[in-house]
């Protein structure tokens, strides 16, 4: 029995149909690789994977291709997983692709994915666990191999921008197996036998494979036991190894590295210049402020007054002082005047006076006293008789009573 | 006093404080005077330790025994 005959169409859209249906082709993983690669226009990639003795158109869609991380050119290995169904039109089969990987590497990657989550689940890529670079550090270790391009890029950013470094490069192989051990024991040499500032672990740039040393888990564990603090400098921009994870800086490369380790020279110097500049103006205003203030203090009222009124004072005890010595000259004046007076009058009485006028003075020539009464004497009684210019020892002879007068004396009264 | 055991990151970040404080300009003379005297010498020891970095790079090698060796390397050249 035959059935009616069918379309092109219907064939393409049953054929479709079993595909659709079939689970191995509805998802599936198919590698090999690239040829016929074209990108057009619309963003959609077009290409054929092929083997030895195969091939099979593939198409990837723009949305898909944003995934891609690499670029697929002819000749690429790839694994490239979708499903495999008709474009109806042509009546041709092909494999939808949803992602796209470069073969080898999806175990690589599978296995860095892997390590990455496990020690990020230890803490090891804890930003608080990561040490500080030092801005200035004075010995630098970095562990790379003498031959490689990248240390020849360190040693010079670092001359170029300290002039001069204490270095100590411990020499290592940055791929293949002995790799990771040996960068290892670079690491564990400058925290054990001879201490520097900071650690620099890089490589040069390279293919996936050639990096692949830095996403060991022993070197990981490394830079993170290291006491010292570990900048990594591996490859190019864009990879990101474990070990770029793990250490306390990342550098994008082996010249940023050097950069960001070391400081530039100049800028120290421009930077601790101002500081002392600084410094210096700060005091200087600081002083200039305060001699300011106590020029003002100095003329101010609150200060000048207790020194007016010091001065008032003794202007006060100066008057006192003078008035008091005029005062005083003027009683001495007095007193002087007195004296002189008292003197006079104690003259006028001298007794001696009175001898120069022609009187004299009878005593008692026995005891000295002055005979002034007829009655204090009687006859041949020694008397003494003192005149102006001496003294007559006498004998009284005769006493007569009465007033006797004397032209002088009445002239007197 | 600086010590010899002061790192020059400690140094500057001292003096930086330092210059801050005085130019904050909320000090007494004397506070000042100190802190002045204090960033001098941090300014010093710092010029000091930049003069004292040596200039050396040298390569630590292992040998085929597993021993390490240990030589200069001339960077003037290259």
């Amino acid at each position: 029995m035959e059935f009616r005959a069918m379309t092109v169409s219907e064939v393409n859209g049953y054929i479709k149909k079993c595909l659709g249906v079939d689970p191995i082709l509805s998802s599936i993983a198919i590698k090999g690789e690239i040829s016929n690669c074209k990108l057009h226009s619309s963003g959609h990639l077009y290409f054929s994977l092929k083997d030895s003795e195969s091939r099979i158109r593939c198409v990837m869609f723009k949305s898909n291709c944003d995934g891609l991380n690499f670029m697929p050119v002819e000749g690429t290995k790839v694994v490239a997983r979708g499903s495999i169904s008709v474009y109806e039109r042509d009546g041709q089969y092909q494999l939808y692709v949803r992602e796209m990987t470069e073969d080898g590497l999806g175990e690589l990657y599978a296995a860095y994915e892997q390590l990455k989550r496990k020690l990020e689940g230890m803490g090891y890529f804890d930003e608080r666990k990561k040490k500080k670079i030092p801005f200035f550090p004075r010995k630098i270790g970095i562990v790379t191999s003498v031959q490689g391009a990248a240390i020849r890029d360190i040693l010079s950013v670092i001359n170029r921008r300290l002039g001069k470094a204490e270095i100590v490069i411990y020499d290592a192989l940055v791929q293949g197996e002995k790799a990771p051990e040996q960068i290892c024991r670079g690491i564990e040499y400058f925290n054990r036998k001879e201490p520097v500032d900071v650690i620099i672990v890089g490589r040069g740039g390279g293919s996936i494979e050639e990096l692949w040393a830095f996403n060991d888990e022993n070197l990981a564990r490394s830079i993170f036991d290291s006491a010292i603090p570990v900048v990594s400098a591996v490859g190019h921009q864009t990879d990101y190894t474990i070990a770029d994870f793990v250490a306390d800086l990342r550098a994008p490369t082996p010249t940023a590295a050097g950069e960001l380790v070391v400081p530039e020279m100049k800028d120290i110097i421009r930077y601790l210049t101002s500081s002392r500049d600084r410094l210096n103006a700060a005091i200087t205003k600081q002083v200039r402020f305060n001699r300011e203030k106590l020029g003002l203090l100095r003329g101010s009222y609150g200060l000048r007054q207790p020194l007016d009124r010091i001065a008032q004072q003794k202007q006060r005890l100066d008057d006192n002082m003078s008035r008091l010595s005029k005062e005083l000259a003027q009683r001495m004046r007095d007193k002087r005047q007195r004296l002189d007076r008292t003197a006079a009058a104690l003259n006028s009485m001298n007794p001696l006076g009175v001898l120069t006028r022609g009187y004299s003075i009878v005593c008692d020539a026995d005891n000295g006293k002055v005979i002034s009464s007829v009655e204090e004497v009687k006859t041949g009684k020694d008397i003494r008789i003192t005149m102006k210019n001496g003294e007559i020892d006498a004998k009284v002879m005769k006493i007569k009573r009465g007033l006797v007068g004397f032209a002088g004396e009445q002239n007197q009264l | 006093m600086p010590e010899n055991k002061t790192s020059f990151e400690d140094a500057m970040e001292r003096l930086e404080e330092l210059v801050k404080e005085l130019e904050d300009g909320e000090l007494t003379l004397d506070a000042s005077l100190e802190r002045f005297e204090e960033g001098i010498k941090l300014y010093r020891y710092c010029m000091q330790k930049l003069e004292e970095i040596e200039n050396k790079v040298e390569v630590i090698m292992n040998d085929q025994n597993g021993d390490l060796k240990r030589l200069s390397l001339d960077t003037e050249g290259n």
